[in-house]
């Protein structure tokens, strides 16, 4: 890698660091509490209180999102086909 | 499948007779349908396999998450549905597999070799139109200071791990198992390193936006 690079690179961390807005929940008490939040979401309801602190994390760490938007759309598509079953 | 109430989830899969066979049997078909919804609808890097290779997939990380769930009964809450509850152990099953398997070759290692930020290219960063000699100067200054603080914030491999995950993308159990640490504490060392460095860099009145307009400019 060319020192330039590096030194675009370093910046560019710099800047995602400091653009990142901070959610001190843990990406264990994430996943404790993820279910709870993709069920609110799936009947399209805003999370309050502990849910919310649980959808701050989720958008600020991408493994946590990855497995909560996995988790969603499984969901959704189960709610879906029990209204075509219903 | 017979809809279950969360305590006739619970009681079926403790109980020792059909009715354990039966809600095992639901509880398996029920993570497949889902896991293999996943696999075939939300993973654009696995379009290239067939859907009997996800399927066997979707059948592997649903055993593996009924044993967990089967392990793990009594720390289910009644919280959100079971089947959501179970649904969430399977997806996390599947998924951290396929990230250990998608980031296999990954090094943590190789990053840090790259060694430390040098300041001797920096003219080139941006050379059209060429910088004024002042804004060298203040880039290079300001470069000094970002440095700085990421030296006093973080170790030159925990700089890698950085860089890794927020440049990246690579998934934090991945850096954190070459780090010898576990996901929390590296997501905990995230977040302390950006509140020490945007503080640091604040008390020097350096604020975000003011690094990045110097540099894009
Ligand atoms: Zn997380």
């Amino acid at each position: 890698m060319s020192s330039s690079k590096r030194t675009t690179r370093a910046l560019l961390l710099v800047q995602k660091m400091l653009e990142a807005h901070e959610s001190e929940i843990s990406c264990s008490e994430c996943a404790e509490k993820m279910d709870c939040l993709a069920e609110l979401k799936v009947v399209g309801k805003t999370p309050e209180g502990a849910l919310e602190a649980i959808e701050r994390h989720v958008e600020c760490c991408h493994c946590c999102a990855a497995e909560f938007e996995a988790l969603l759309a499984i969901l959704k598509m189960e709610s879906s086909a029990e209204t075509h079953e219903a | 499948m017979p809809d279950r109430t969360n305590d006739q989830w619970l009681t079926d899969l403790r109980s020792s007779s059909e009715e354990r066979d039966s809600a095992l049997h639901d509880l398996r078909a029920r993570l497949q349908r889902g896991i293999f919804f996943y696999l075939s609808h939300e993973r654009s890097d696995l379009a290239g396999l067939a859907p009997e290779e996800l399927q066997h997939m979707a059948e592997d990380f649903s055993q593996e998450a009924i044993l967990r769930v089967l392990d793990n009964l009594d720390s289910f809450r009644g919280d959100s549905q079971f089947t959501t509850w179970a649904t969430k152990v399977a997806v996390r099953i599947a998924i951290s597999e396929l990230r250990r398997s998608r980031y296999k070759d990954f090094s943590l290692d190789a990053l840090t070799a790259e060694g430390d930020l040098r300041e001797s290219n920096l003219t080139s960063i941006n050379s059209t139109p060429p910088d004024r000699p002042e804004t060298v100067t203040e880039k290079s200054e300001v470069l000094n200071r970002v440095q700085e603080a990421f030296r006093e914030v973080l170790t030159p491999r925990q700089r890698a791990a950085m860089e890794a995950i927020i440049l990246e993308g690579i998934p934090l159990e991945i850096v954190a198992t070459q780090l010898g640490t576990n996901r929390n504490a590296l997501y905990k060392l995230i977040f302390d390193a950006r509140r020490k460095l945007r503080l640091r860099l604040s008390e020097q009145g350096m604020s975000p936006e003011y690094i990045m307009d110097l540099f894009e400019s």
